[in-house]
């Protein structure tokens, strides 16, 4: 076990140098030149070259990019191009209310999403699990800052219940969680309704039924847990969809975390804050992966990793 | 009568008393009737034995008393099911509510199923899930359940049970998982067990020890046995009185020495003419077809009688092998080194004569479907030399292997698995032939009609998909496949035991017919003595990788000489009530693992002469 996480671990080193060359590309790809926005309107093409000059973008871009990889590895994530500031403490700041409103949302959505879920396939065919498919369609096609608008709109503006921005108490975490773990509950539901349905009809659900267990207890012990195989590397891709809905939930809801940050960045071309931060989401993408994967192991018992 | 059936009698030794039942599936103007006025009555410690063809409604009939129907889309539309509990009063099963129903389900009625590959819950221990049907029923707490398990898993003769009870499904053989079932079943000691094709899914010897398990399991408890089959040869192990049902409805009854000894019903004689008997072909030395099978058939059974050809042992053989080993790495380790390898075959010689049937026998795990793909390179096999019609095969250039996997043709277990559902029929025939070269598109599609009526089917069958036939039907559709690229050569996995004995009958009678017609060699592997002792020329018995016996058929079976051959042969059921309780070595417990640590290499076999071409390991 603990060797098969150590070899997944290091086989990560490769994809994220892998990564590490396409951000890198994608950043230096941007039309604009951070130094010409940092200098200002007004500024003298000498005063925009010293620029370049200090912030070292004149230097060949495969230089450019082995520096990149060198902090990348010692952990010096350099200064932001435009404050100064360490883009570490940057991040390090905006990490903990990202991962507040990553977690709410997603514990959440898993829970709603798993019982709509076994709701519907309980009821495979009827009216109850029409009703149901229906909602978590709805919730897969609206789109989600549209959502986190109009919740705005009732719960902030009109009753007055909670606020509209920003990140001071816990209940400012309701709004937008559950506006970025909609999609998440309603993918979830529908995935765990045709999971379901899928594994009802094995032969060790007939199995059960033939020893007189209740139908409670053939549901939840003997079907879901099968049907949660496949349902835990869905949890794992649908991080990634909650990564890129946190940005724009972020904006809607001027949430002080790493969405924000990030389109701070990326309207003034702030290379070293957006490398770093694409960086960090990549690898959080494949750590929650390889959570999925070593869970999916724990569930089935047929892949017990070495 | 009221609801949920209660009322008391005297009791008149009849445990479940069935009287014209029907089930139908589906709604609306035409649902399905799958059984029509089906009457059946079980004693008390009685054995009976429903045998019929796939899709004859006796799974169904079995799953309505579980009432289990339900749950597949079936529905019990009339007639009674009078059931005696165990305090002595009489309940109509039709008439319970879902809740009274799960009190008897497991508990005074048990069922055991076909596939144990599936039939476990993969994700739950072994303990937990006999455990759990204790606790539902008993009551007893979760530990002494625990002891209760464990004692029942000894009963089946599970051996280490305490281990075993921690382990996972996966795990265990399928023979260890059919007893773990039959544990389950009879841990709230029913009344009645239903035992729906318990060993079909199992190896031969495998079946013989099931099948003597719940035989004495039965005596030692008293309980009442319905068994569903379609072989007649279990039959005669088991039974004491015989139902016999074709297309839903019941042809005939009656006590199983009657049955055996004067069917009446042409059905019934037809399905006790397909069952391979062993010893059925002494005094003869060619393949031969079994005689009248046709009832009802879906095929058109092709009548032209064609002469055996005598196979000419003076010519070089069709394809000869030496040396063939194939071993598989087992990775261990953060960097996955190699400590131990499967020696799935190791070190066996093959020779196959033109027109001949060389028939591979082992239990599963042997070696044998491993040898069939070693040949064509389908895995990685190494070898000293290997000829194939005259040309060495042993640099096995690039186009050699083409023409070798041209020439040779295979024929798989599953004929559910081995056909592509989303092509039609025609296009699996022609593409064969398409990628060798062998025909045009036009012509290709002209010749699939043509091998389609080979093999028994019609010419309009060409545009259909694999779904709209049945298991023997699309097993013959894997045959006509086969025979497009002309081959000399056609290895069978297993190719008929995955159907119904009736259906096994007629592909074997359609194997010898093509043999015959157009000279074809076979590499028959089966694990089924007795069908093997019909198809083949010679044999070669495998175990744990290596060949223990080989030479012409009626030299091995009239004379078996390495035990092994002669355990092979005592599990074959045979398809006489007289016979059941005689006294035979069966095979007992597992197949001992070919896996071995590196640089152990297992010695290799020394062959003594019995006859002329007869050879058997020395022991």
């Amino acid at each position: 076990m603990a060797n098969y996480f150590l070899r997944r671990l290091m086989a990560m080193i490769p994809v994220l140098v892998i990564i590490s060359i396409f951000v890198f590309g994608f950043v230096h790809a941007l039309p604009g030149d951070p130094a010409r926005i940092m200098a200002g309107e007004d500024a003298t093409l000498a005063d925009v070259e010293a620029l370049r000059q200090r912030l070292g973008l004149n230097d060949g871009l495969l230089l450019q990019y082995f520096t990149f990889l060198k902090n990348l590895v010692t952990f010096n994530l350099g200064n932001s191009l435009r404050t100064g500031e360490p883009v570490y403490d940057m991040l390090a700041r905006a990490f903990m209310p990202t991962f507040w409103l990553s977690f709410c949302a997603l514990a959440w959505s898993l829970v709603a999403g798993l019982f709509i879920g076994v709701f519907s396939a309980t009821r495979h065919g009827k009216a109850a699990d029409r009703l149901g498919m229906v909602v978590a369609v709805s919730g897969i096609s609206m789109p989600n800052f549209w959502l986190g608008i109009l919740l705005m709109q009732l719960f902030s503006l009109k009753l007055k219940w909670l606020g509209t921005s920003g990140f001071e108490t816990a209940s400012d975490l309701i709004l937008p969680s559950i506006t970025l773990g909609t999609t998440v509950a309603a993918v979830m539901a529908r995935f765990t309704r045709s999971a379901l349905i899928e594994v009802v009809r094995e032969d060790y659900i007939r199995t059960a039924r033939a020893k007189g267990l209740s139908a409670r207890i053939v549901i939840w012990k003997h079907a879901l847990r099968n049907a949660l195989i496949p349902i835990v590397t869905m949890i794992g891709l649908q991080f990634g969809f909650l990564l890129g809905g946190s940005i724009v939930i972020e904006r809607v809801f001027r949430w002080p975390g790493l969405g924000s940050v990030l389109v701070e960045a990326i309207y003034v071309r702030d290379y070293a804050v957006i490398q770093a931060e694409l960086m960090l989401f990549s690898f959080e993408f494949l750590l929650i992966n390889l959570v999925a994967d070593v869970l999916y192991g724990f569930i089935n018992p047929a892949i017990r990793y070495k | 009568m009221t609801t949920g059936g209660h009322c008391t009698a005297a009791d008149d030794g009849i445990l479940l008393d069935v009287d014209g039942l029907d089930i139908t599936f589906g709604q609306g103007a035409t649902p399905f009737a799958a059984v029509r006025g089906l009457d059946l009555r079980i004693g008390r410690g009685e054995t009976v034995a429903i045998v019929g063809e796939s899709g004859s409604g006796k799974s169904v009939s079995a799953l309505s008393i579980m009432r289990l129907v339900e749950f597949g889309g079936g529905r019990i539309a009339g007639g009674s099911l009078r059931f005696q509990r165990r305090d002595g009063t009489k309940i109509a099963l039709e008439a319970l509510s879902e809740e009274e129903a799960r009190d008897i389900r497991g508990n005074e009625i048990a069922m055991i199923f076909q596939e144990p590959m599936t039939s476990l819950n993969p994700v739950l221990l072994i303990g937990e899930q006999i455990i759990e049907a204790i606790v539902t029923h008993q009551d007893k707490s979760h530990r002494e359940a625990a002891e209760i398990a464990f004692e029942m898993l000894e009963t089946v003769r599970i051996p280490n049970a305490r281990a075993i009870m921690k382990r996972y499904p996966h795990q265990l053989s399928g023979g260890m998982r059919q007893r773990v079932m039959i544990a389950l079943a009879l841990c709230c000691r029913p009344q009645l067990l239903i035992a729906d094709e318990p060993t079909t899914a199992l190896d031969v010897t495998i079946q013989a020890q099931i099948l003597r398990l719940i035989r004495d399991l039965q005596k030692k408890t008293g309980m009442s046995v319905l068994f569903i089959t379609h072989d007649m040869g279990v039959v005669a192990e088991v039974a004491d009185r015989v139902v016999v049902m074709y297309r839903g409805e019941k042809v005939e009854e009656g006590p199983v020495e009657t049955i055996f000894a004067a069917p009446q019903h042409a059905y019934t004689q037809a399905l006790l003419n397909a069952v391979p008997r062993l010893g059925a072909m002494t005094g003869t030395t060619a393949p031969a077809p079994f005689d009248r099978l046709a009832y009802g058939a879906s095929v058109q059974e092709v009548e032209e009688a064609v002469p055996p050809r005598p196979v000419d042992y003076g010519t070089p053989p069709l394809l000869s092998v030496r040396g063939l080993t194939t071993r598989f790495d087992i990775p261990e380790g953060l960097f996955g080194r190699v400590k131990s390898r499967v020696h799935a075959v190791e070190n066996i010689d093959l020779d196959i004569w033109p027109g001949e049937t060389l028939a591979m026998v082992g239990e599963s795990g042997c070696g044998k479907s491993t040898t069939g793909r070693s040949l064509l390179k389908l895995v990685d096999a190494q070898y000293q030399s290997f000829t194939f019609n005259n040309a060495n095969m042993s640099e096995l250039a690039a186009g050699d292997l083409r023409r070798l996997r041209r020439e040779v043709q295979f024929i798989f277990q599953d004929p559910y698995a081995s056909l592509n559902p989303r092509l039609t029929v025609g296009f699996s025939i022609c593409e064969p032939m398409l990628i060798h070269g062998i025909e045009t598109k036009a012509n290709a599609m002209d010749r699939a009609v043509w091998l389609l009526e080979q093999v028994g089917l019609s010419a309009d069958h060409v545009h259909r998909y694999p779904h709209a036939f049945s298991g023997g039907q699309r097993q013959r559709i894997a045959i006509a496949r086969a025979l497009s690229t002309n081959p000399k050569l056609i290895i069978a996995d297993e190719a008929v035991s995955a159907l119904d004995v009736s259906v096994q009958a007629q592909v074997i009678n359609l194997m010898i017919d093509l043999q015959r017609r157009f000279g074809i060699s076979y590499l028959f592997i089966s694990h089924d003595m007795a069908v093997v002792e019909r198809i083949s020329h010679r044999v070669a018995v495998m175990y744990l990788g290596q060949i223990v016996e080989h030479g012409p058929r009626f030299r091995v079976f009239e004379n078996p000489h390495h035990s092994y051959t002669k355990r092979l042969m005592s599990a074959v059921p045979i398809p006489d009530p007289g016979l059941r309780d005689r006294d035979r070595p069966l095979i007992t417990g597992e197949i001992p693992s070919p896996v071995r640590a590196i640089g152990d290499v297992p010695p290799p076999v020394r062959f003594e002469q019995v006859h002329d071409a007869h050879f058997a390991a020395c022991e």
